[in-house]
């Protein structure tokens, strides 16, 4: 007999794009462990309450690998693209933990600090250039879109003459509204581009990211040609549209609650605070992680078998810290130990210090 | 409290030292590395933190 299931989904309801689907809420509520459709052959296990994500996230016996089998590949945009599974985001250790490391200096949280007066002076032109151009005009185009993309573009060494073009390509290959072809093409495009670069500092090294893996990693054989430029593409991709989204959505957050600003300006509540709270309101990283198991696990008293896949929604909107009470945005004033991006695998600090 | 740390598991997500910076640094490749290894009882709430955080669990208490 065949079963009708859920289907999965990530789209948010057309009334409040801004939310999760309504459905996980649902399913929080009343049934935080559930089986949904994945496409049109498949199924998977769908946790919602924090704890089993949490739990989940932890064990390694839970795959990030896309060729895992089993892995929840359908319903997340680009996830069977060759970059993407190349991609060190979507590795177990040892291979995860060889490539994370091959750029964990550079993100510590002390390297980040190094690049506080660059961002800030990024911050400052981009404000004044606000205040020349006509009303109304799009938050996220003038600005939240450009900073990251004028930020990462330092950090990797891209040329003054390229930028122009690397923020186009940058901002279209983030763009999650593209079809599978576009998608698809501009990665390539991308690709080529990260080839210009490398053999540009192959030419004429410089003190940033690019020029460093490719003489410690490149030359030494560590990381092919594709992979580091695939390296570059994930970086760009992690530290862009996410945030560009915390901009836009902290911006739309403080002005629909002014109150909250207005404690914020005055000094009576921390920016720091403030800042980790919205980065664990909205949880830019909307498609949610998948995994698959690789052993009979239990969780929370569901057992999670051995192949059976099972994606994840969006884990901290509701983690149980947040005093977030019929839309009152009380939860700024408090701080109960960081958001993250992600447990399990992720590139936690990557993400986090560069997004603040 | 006694404390370990797998540096083959650590993959340099910077937490440890963010949450507890008196117990955790890292070294110039950016793998973690213990400071102490019996750090005190007023350290222990920044410990939790630090051992929660980890994304690939390479700390852990081997006496409470």
């Amino acid at each position: 007999m065949r079963r009708i299931l859920p289907q999965y989904s990530l789209t948010p309801p057309a009334e409040a794009p801004l939310d999760e689907p309504a459905y996980f809420g649902r399913l929080r509520a009343t049934c935080p462990v559930s089986e949904v459709a994945v496409g049109t052959e498949m199924s998977a296990l769908l946790f919602t309450k924090y704890d089993d994500v949490k739990a989940i996230l932890s064990d390694p016996r839970f795959s990030s690998n896309p060729l895992t089998p089993g892995f929840p590949f359908h319903g997340a945009p680009g996830a069977d693209s060759p970059v993407s599974v190349g991609s060190m985001i979507r590795q177990d250790p040892p291979v995860h933990t060889r490539l994370r490391r091959m750029v964990a200096k550079d993100f510590l949280p002390r390297t980040v600090e190094g690049y506080r007066d660059s961002v800030c002076a990024t911050i400052d032109e981009r404000v004044e250039a606000l205040a020349l151009l006509p009303d109304p005009l799009d938050f996220i185009e003038a600005f939240a879109l450009t900073v990251p993309s004028d930020v990462i573009a330092k950090m990797l060494g891209v040329p003054a003459a390229d930028e122009p073009r690397f923020q186009e390509l940058t901002e279209v290959m983030t763009t999650l509204a593209l079809s599978r072809e576009e998608q698809y093409a501009v990665m390539d495009e991308f690709t080529e581009f990260c080839y210009r670069i490398v053999a540009l500092k192959e030419r004429e090294p410089g003190d940033d990211l690019v020029t460093r893996l490719t003489y410690e990693r490149l030359h030494t054989g560590e990381l092919t040609l594709p992979e580091l430029a695939g390296f570059i593409t994930m970086l760009v991709s992690a530290g862009h549209d996410t945030t560009a989204g915390m901009f836009g959505l902290s911006v739309l957050t403080l002005l629909k609650f002014p109150e909250q600003l207005a404690l914020l300006k005055s000094g009576e509540r921390s920016w720091e605070n403030a800042v980790e709270e919205l980065i664990r309101i909205h949880t830019v990283v909307r498609m949610g992680p998948r995994r698959a198991a690789t052993d009979d696990i239990e969780i929370g008293g569901t057992l999670v078998r051995l192949e059976l896949y099972y994606g994840l929604p969006r884990l901290f909107a509701r983690y149980p810290g947040l005093r977030l009470v019929d839309g009152d945005l009380a939860a700024l004033e408090y701080r109960e130990g960081r958001a993250f991006f992600g447990l399990g695998k992720l590139l936690v600090s990557l993400g986090e210090s560069r997004s603040a | 409290m006694r404390l370990t740390l797998d540096t083959s598991r650590c993959a340099g997500a910077g937490q440890c030292a963010l949450a507890a910076p008196d117990v955790f640094d890292h070294d110039e490749e950016g793998v973690a590395y213990l400071l102490q290894t019996e750090p005190g009882d007023q350290e222990r709430a920044a410990v939790e933190e630090a051992i929660a955080s980890c994304p690939t669990r390479a700390i852990a208490l081997i006496d409470h």
